[in-house]
């Protein structure tokens, strides 16, 4: 009997001795040098998110094979199952990393006319939805950003998020009567946006048909742009401007800010009681409200773009907030785009009709934003020119007359009909260098938000631009 | 006395902070203190049993603070685990250098090994980590929340303490902004261990297959 215990003890022994050496080896490999240890680090991380799309890669492909199989079976099945499957699988692992992937499917989702439509209803949903934050994370934050707790801090808070945002997470609050919501920021979001956007870009460069060279010239301004989003003192310095500066427009409300409960990963403001766009329209509001909201909207885009140049350029529908008076709430000024003069020059004098028409003004205004550049040959020249002038035509039309009926929706199908053509353009996709100033990448975001919320809506409304005001008469 | 241990304790860790070693005797010690080699061995036979001490005052420490927070009391396990760990590394903080020189291999021999018998040092620290981690383990198969298999379920506490070195050790070595990335890894590893210890479907497979067997179905 002994002996055999012995023999048990001595197994034990042995094990963890083993156990011991696995644990030192593993800490030599880990250890080797100080000073690579910070690069050590960031691929580490790198590898396990670019797992995450390899993983999703291998989804996409399979749906890829069953839908092929499916329909050799059922020759009457539409590409557009297929394309559901892969936006759940894609959105699946983005919702998972969160942060900058994240917002790289909303942008997308913004884009209708990049991406087909089951990809882009997929992605809207990531505008309301991640996974949470646990509880303790959310504490822990508090502490270490406003040195207490926030059930310290508030009468109530709760422990869910009622909302989740893209790099971070919606709590409701409540303190002497007054109602707040409260920002929570995810841990580790401005150190990933980097990393994370080196692993979207191949997909982007797939998915979207772009070349690499295009999508690193973007890249970079959305990275500063994800960046500047994470910085929430900043945001909150922002908001405090900008809706100061709209207190004038009608029929728009913001919240107040509070910078006493608020630091670089918390912010605080007013709780806004209102719904959010789908489901204000399942309210069914009069045609006379929609228009109402649809107008204070449309100011308020106007009024910054052309007297503030900064402009809120994340119009996705979880940022407005209704009412059944025709009121509108404004939140989150996290990505505000600075509209610098030598872009905000050429760009707007592209909607002035008249100048569309005079081949001789047009051709160094899309010099200037290049849409052309100098060495293309002529006949490229006159197929891109051909291109970019439709696209100015469609987009700009809405400022061309004094009303616009944005529940139009065959003005809707042409914008995507010429997005699905504009990709087919030989000289646009083998074109060597991105064409168009990254500046108009978040403008044009911006107006794409703007018009498919409207569209959403189903608003007619006055068109007016105070651009239009200083308008000078072409010779 | 009790005021001598504390003060034992408090020299010894400056002494490991700024020298990123253990003092060579207990005489070279006591030297630059105001006590002296005999009044220390009063108090503490060896360095190691000093070394544990200050580890389970830190175990000690953190469960307090964690149960401390108001909230504790509705957490479900899994955030009172992630609780733990956060507390931890907030208690740890006020002594980065001390701990990492637990936690940093030194050259030996030309062979890098820990110049002392982790295992011993944190042995205290462990048996207070696996009380807490017993009731929290409990509580939790009371809840639902996970699965009480068999033999293992018994042991889940101690399964959980690897962890506790893993996140130790990896903030030990962040370097990012305030240590976020150390944030991230507590939720991701608590929340793969809590996983796992919830219903998978291998506890499916297992009781299939289980079934089938008995039912003697081939």
């Amino acid at each position: 009997m002994s002996l055999k215990v012995d023999f048990n003890l001595k197994l034990k022994f042995s094990k963890i001795k083993i156990q011991n050496q696995k644990l030192v080896t593993g800490y030599n490999m880990s250890d080797k040098s100080d000073n690579i240890k910070e690069q050590k680090s960031i691929p580490a991380s790198k590898v396990q998110r670019a797992s995450r799309f390899v993983s999703t890669g291998v989804k996409v492909g399979r749906n890829y094979v069953k839908h092929y199989a499916k329909k050799a079976f059922d020759p009457s099945l539409s590409k557009d199952s297929l394309h559901e499957n892969n936006a759940k699988d894609i959105y699946n692992s983005l919702s998972e990393l969160k942060g900058s992937a994240l917002k790289v499917a909303q942008m997308m989702s913004m884009d209708k006319n990049l991406l087909p439509s089951a990809y882009s209803d997929k992605f809207q949903m990531a505008q309301y939805s991640a996974p949470p934050l646990s509880f303790p994370l959310v504490v822990r934050t508090f502490k270490q950003q406003l040195g207490v707790s926030p059930t310290e801090m508030f009468d109530t808070f709760t422990k869910e998020a009622v909302n989740a945002a893209s790099i971070g997470q919606v709590h409701k609050a409540t303190k002497d009567g007054k109602t707040f919501a409260v920002k929570v920021q995810y841990p580790g979001v401005a150190e990933s946006v980097s990393s994370d956007l080196k692993i979207v870009k191949p997909f982007a460069v797939n998915l979207l048909g772009l070349n690499e060279k295009d999508v690193n010239y973007y890249m970079q301004e959305v990275e500063s742009m994800l960046l500047s989003e994470t910085d929430y003192e900043l945001e909150l310095k922002r908001s405090v401007q900008i809706t100061e500066a709209c207190t004038h427009i009608e029929n728009v409300y913001f919240p107040k800010y509070y910078p006493e409960f608020s630091a670089k990963k918390v912010l605080t403001m007013d709780w806004l009681e209102g719904l959010h766009l789908d489901q204000f329209m399942k309210t069914n509001p009069s045609q006379e409200v929609r228009n109402k909201i649809g107008q204070s909207l449309w100011d308020f885009y106007d009024y910054q773009i052309h007297n503030l140049r900064e402009v809120h350029a994340d119009p996705h529908p979880g940022n407005f907030i209704m009412n059944d008076n025709g009121r509108l709430g404004i939140i989150d000024f996290g990505c505000v785009k600075v509209i610098p003069e030598e872009y905000y020059e050429p760009y707007f004098e592209l909607l002035d009709s008249r100048i569309l028409q005079h081949e001789e003004r047009l051709e160094p205004v899309f010099y200037q934003l290049g849409f052309l550049f100098k060495d293309d040959t002529p006949e490229d020249k006159v197929e891109l020119k051909k291109a970019f002038k439709t696209m100015i035509e469609l987009l700009g039309r809405p400022f061309n007359s004094e009303k616009f009926d944005f529940g139009d929706e065959s003005y809707f199908q042409e914008i995507f009909a010429f997005g699905e053509e504009s990709s087919k353009i030989k000289a646009l996709k083998d074109s060597k260098k991105p064409r168009g100033s990254r500046h108009g990448l978040y403008i044009n975001r911006t107006y794409f938000g703007l018009y498919s919320i409207l569209n959403q809506l189903k608003a007619e409304i006055k068109t007016h631009s105070t651009w239009f005001d200083a308008l000078e008469p072409v010779s | 006395m009790e005021n001598l241990a504390q003060k034992i304790k408090e020299s010894f860790k400056v002494y490991i902070t700024a020298h990123g070693r253990r003092p060579k005797s207990v005489y070279e010690f006591a030297e630059n203190e105001d006590f002296s080699e005999q009044e220390f061995h009063e108090q503490f036979n060896s360095f190691q049993t000093l070394e544990a001490e200050i580890w389970r005052e830190i175990g000690e420490k953190t469960i307090e603070k964690t149960q401390a927070e108001e909230v504790f009391t509705d957490y479900s396990g899994r955030e009172k685990m992630l609780s733990f760990y956060f507390t931890l590394i907030e208690v740890l903080k006020e002594h980065r250098s001390f701990t990492s020189f637990y936690f940093r291999l030194q050259n030996q021999n030309g062979k890098k090994k820990l110049p002392f018998d982790r295992f011993s040092i944190f042995k205290k620290f462990r048996d207070e980590y696996l009380e807490f981690a017993r009731d929290v383990v409990m509580e939790a198969s009371d809840t639902g929340e996970i699965l009480m298999r068999p033999f293992i379920g018994e042991k889940y506490a101690e399964l959980l303490w690897p962890q506790t070195y893993f996140i130790i050790k990896f903030w030990v070595e962040d370097t990012s902004d305030s240590f976020e990335n150390t944030d991230a890894a507590i939720e991701k590893s608590v929340n793969f261990s809590f996983d796992l210890m919830s219903k998978t479907p291998i506890d499916s497979a297992f009781d299939f297959g289980k079934f089938v067997v008995q039912n003697r179905w081939w």
